[in-house]
C-alpha cells in the first residue's frame, strides 16, 4: 500500500513496575491508509485502548510506560518526536474520541467554552465567526438546536449529545486521523448507529482516516476497510472485512465471529463461545497466547511464538491458519 | 408487647420535628448571627457607639446594667464596644489567615498531586511533619518566632492551616487528573499548565472551599488563642482573645469580661462552621 498515512510496526507497551515489567501490548502492527477506516478490534483487555493511546502519545506521558517499536504518522515518526512536537499534533493531524461521552467532557464548563477552546488550538478567528464555525460544525454531527447545546452544560446534555459534540471537537481540528476508542459502547443502539453513520459520512466528506477501536464484529464489519484483530496484546490477523467474515484465518477471529448470533436461519440453541479469558499481561501464556483457548493447538502452538503470514488482502500470526497461505 | 412499643418512635411526628425544622432555624440564626458580626466588622460604629480606646475612670469595672449594657473592663471601656471592635480584628485574621492556607497549602498540593514522584514525596514528608503539631502549637512557634503583631498572626495561623489544604487538595488533584476529559483535552494537544489551571484546579476546588470556610472559625480561635497568650495583636487593637484574657484577673469579681467574648467567640465559630455544613452539602449533591 502505497498511501499509508499511519503505520505501526512492532509495537510495544511496558508498565514498569520497578521489580517486573508487564507487557500490555507485546506487538502491534497495523497501517492505516488515507481516508481510509480501520478497525481494531478484540475482547476487552486484548490492548486495543492502550495502542490506541499510545499513538496520540498519552500512554507515554505516564513515567511508569515504555513505549517501543516504531510509529510513522505521514512519515514522522511519532515515537522519536519530542513532547512539544507531539502535542502540536494532537488537537492538529491527530484528535480522539473516547468510550464515555459523559465523562470526556468538563463538568464544570459548558459546551460552548470547551468547543471554543478546541478551535483555537486550529485557528483564530472573532467571536461571531467562532460562533458560526461551532454551529456548522455542530450541524455537521446532526446537532441542528445548535444554540441551545452550546448554551447546556454536560450534565444537561444525553450520552448520545455528548458524543456527538466530542465528535465535533475533534472535527473542529480537521484531523487526517481521527481515533475512536469504542466511541458508542456506553450509547443504546439506535444511538448507536447514528454516530457509526455519521463517522463513516465524515470519512467521506473530509477526506480524513479512522483508526475505530471496537470489540463489535459486527460494528467492523459494517463499516470497516480493513479488520485489524488483537489477542492479548498482539495484533493476529488483519484482512479486509468480506475476507474476515467469509474466511476468518485465525481460530480466534473465527471464534470472535461465531458468537454473534446469525441474523437469518435458525437459531442455534446456544450460542457458541470461546471458553477461557484473555491472559493477565503479567501471565501471558508460552508461545502463542491463545493456544490454551484454541481449538486447532497443537504442540508447537505452546512453544513458539507463530510469525506473521501474508494471506489474501492480509495476514496472520498462527500455526494452523484456518484458510491455506497464499504467498 | 414489642411492636406495640415500637410504633410511637417511628411515628412520623418524632421523626419529622427535628430534622426540618431545627436545623432550618439555627442555620438562620447563625446567617444572622454572621451578619451581624460582620456589619460589626464594616461599621463598628453603628453598633458599639463610642470610642474603644475610651478610658473613663469613674466607670471601672461597672457590671452590666443600664450604664453599660455588657459591662465595662479595668480601665472602665466598655466591653460592648470592645466587642464589636474586636469583631473586625476576628474577620480580617480569620479571612486573610485562611486566604493564605489555601493559597499556599492548596498550591503545594496542586503540584504534589499533579506531578506526582519526588515532588509529591517531598510535599507529603513536610506535610506529614508540619501535621504532627496541633494547629495551635504550630501557629504558636511560627507566632513566637515571628514576634507579636496582626500581620505576624495572619502569617502564623495562615501556615499552621496550610497543611490540611494541600492534604484535601492533593487527594482530589489525583481523582481529578485521572478523569477522562483531562485525558480528552491532552488528546487535543494542550499543555500542562492550561490543563491544571482550566480542567484540574476548578474540578478540585470544591472540598478546599468547604475545608476553608471551617478553617474560617478555627483561624478565629487559633489567632483569639494566641491573642490570649500575649502572642497575638498589638495591645492597642481591640480583639477577642485580648478581651478574654484581660479579664482573666478579674473573673471571680468581674465575670462578664472574659465571659461575654468567650460566648460572642463561641456563637461566630459555630454559626461559620454551621454554614460550611450547609456548603458541604450543597456541593456534595451535584
Amino acid at each position: 500500500m502505497t498511501d499509508t498515512l499511519l503505520r505501526l510496526n512492532g509495537v510495544r507497551v511496558e508498565l514498569d513496575r520497578g521489580s517486573t515489567t508487564i507487557p500490555l501490548v507485546r506487538e502491534a502492527t497495523l497501517e492505516v491508509g488515507r481516508g481510509e477506516i480501520v478497525c481494531l478490534v478484540g475482547e476487552s483487555g486484548s490492548g486495543k485502548s492502550v495502542t490506541a493511546r499510545t499513538i496520540m502519545g498519552l500512554t507515554q506521558l505516564d513515567a511508569a510506560m515504555r513505549v517501543s517499536g516504531t510509529a510513522s504518522f505521514d512519515g514522522t515518526d511519532l515515537f522519536a518526536l519530542p513532547p512539544v512536537q507531539m502535542r502540536r499534533l494532537r488537537g492538529r493531524e491527530l484528535a480522539m474520541v473516547f468510550q464515555e461521552p459523559l465523562s470526556s467532557l468538563d463538568p464544570v464548563f459548558g459546551v460552548e467554552f470547551q468547543l471554543r477552546e478546541a478551535l483555537r488550538r486550529r485557528e483564530r478567528l472573532s467571536r461571531t465567526a467562532e460562533r458560526a464555525r461551532l454551529r456548522e460544525c455542530l450541524a455537521e454531527v446532526g446537532i441542528h438546536d445548535g444554540d441551545r447545546v452550546l448554551r447546556s452544560h454536560p450534565h444537561e446534555l444525553s450520552g448520545g449529545m455528548c458524543q456527538r459534540v466530542m465528535i465535533a471537537m475533534a472535527l473542529l481540528a480537521r484531523p487526517r486521523l481521527l481515533i475512536a476508542d469504542e466511541p458508542t459502547t456506553a450509547l443504546d443502539v439506535t444511538i448507536q448507529a447514528q454516530i457509526l453513520e455519521l463517522i463513516d459520512r465524515l470519512r467521506t466528506e473530509e477526506g480524513m482516516a479512522v483508526l475505530l477501536v471496537t470489540h463489535d464484529m459486527g460494528v467492523a464489519a459494517e463499516l470497516a476497510d480493513r479488520i485489524v484483530v488483537m489477542y492479548s496484546g498482539r495484533v493476529v490477523e488483519t484482512a479486509p472485512p468480506q475476507e474476515v467474515l467469509a474466511h476468518p484465518a485465525h481460530p480466534y477471529t473465527a471464534g470472535l465471529l461465531g458468537s454473534i448470533p446469525p441474523m437469518r436461519g435458525p437459531r442455534p440453541q446456544m450460542l457458541p463461545t470461546i471458553g477461557g479469558s484473555v491472559p493477565d499481561p503479567s501471565r501471558v501464556p508460552d508461545g502463542c497466547a491463545f493456544h490454551p483457548r484454541c481449538p486447532r493447538a497443537a504442540a508447537e502452538c505452546s512453544e513458539q511464538s507463530p510469525a506473521f503470514v501474508p494471506l489474501t488482502g492480509g495476514a496472520v500470526a498462527c500455526w494452523h491458519p484456518l484458510v491455506e497461505e497464499s504467498v | 408487647m414489642a411492636t406495640a412499643l415500637a410504633a410511637p418512635a417511628r411515628s412520623p411526628l418524632r421523626l419529622r420535628m427535628p430534622r426540618l425544622s431545627t436545623s432550618r432555624v439555627t442555620f438562620a440564626v447563625a446567617v444572622v448571627w454572621l451578619a451581624i458580626v460582620a456589619a460589626a466588622a464594616l461599621i463598628p460604629g453603628l453598633l458599639g457607639p463610642g470610642d474603644p480606646a475610651a478610658l473613663d475612670p469613674s466607670q471601672v469595672l461597672t457590671a452590666p446594667g443600664e450604664q453599660a449594657l455588657l459591662g465595662t473592663d479595668h480601665y472602665g471601656r466598655s466591653v460592648l464596644t470592645l466587642l464589636v471592635h474586636g469583631a473586625r480584628t476576628a474577620l480580617v485574621i480569620g479571612l486573610a489567615a485562611t486566604a493564605l492556607g489555601l493559597v499556599l497549602g492548596g498550591w503545594f498540593g496542586l503540584l504534589a498531586g499533579y506531578l506526582g514522584g519526588w515532588v509529591d514525596m517531598l510535599v507529603g514528608r513536610v506535610v506529614d511533619m508540619l501535621m504532627c503539631f496541633p494547629g495551635v502549637l504550630l501557629a504558636l512557634v511560627i507566632a513566637s518566632g515571628l514576634g507579636a503583631s496582626t500581620t505576624n498572626l495572619i502569617i502564623a495561623v495562615g501556615i499552621s492551616a496550610a497543611p490540611g489544604f494541600a492534604r484535601v487538595m492533593r487527594g482530589q488533584v489525583l481523582s481529578v487528573r485521572s478523569r477522562l476529559y483531562v485525558e480528552a483535552a491532552r488528546s487535543m494537544g494542550f499543555g500542562s499548565g492550561r490543563i491544571i489551571v482550566c480542567h484540574v484546579l476548578p474540578n478540585a476546588l470544591a472540598p478546599s472551599a468547604v475545608l476553608a470556610t471551617v478553617t474560617v472559625g478555627t483561624s478565629i480561635v487559633a489567632a483569639a488563642s494566641l491573642s490570649f497568650l500575649g502572642l497575638g495583636v498589638r495591645s492597642d487593637v481591640p480583639d477577642w482573645g485580648q478581651l478574654l484574657s484581660m479579664g482573666q484577673p478579674y473573673l471571680a469579681s468581674a465575670w462578664w469580661i472574659s465571659t461575654f467574648p468567650g460566648v460572642v467567640l463561641t456563637l461566630t465559630v459555630i454559626a461559620v462552621s454551621l454554614v460550611g455544613d450547609w456548603l458541604r452539602d450543597r456541593m456534595d449533591s451535584d
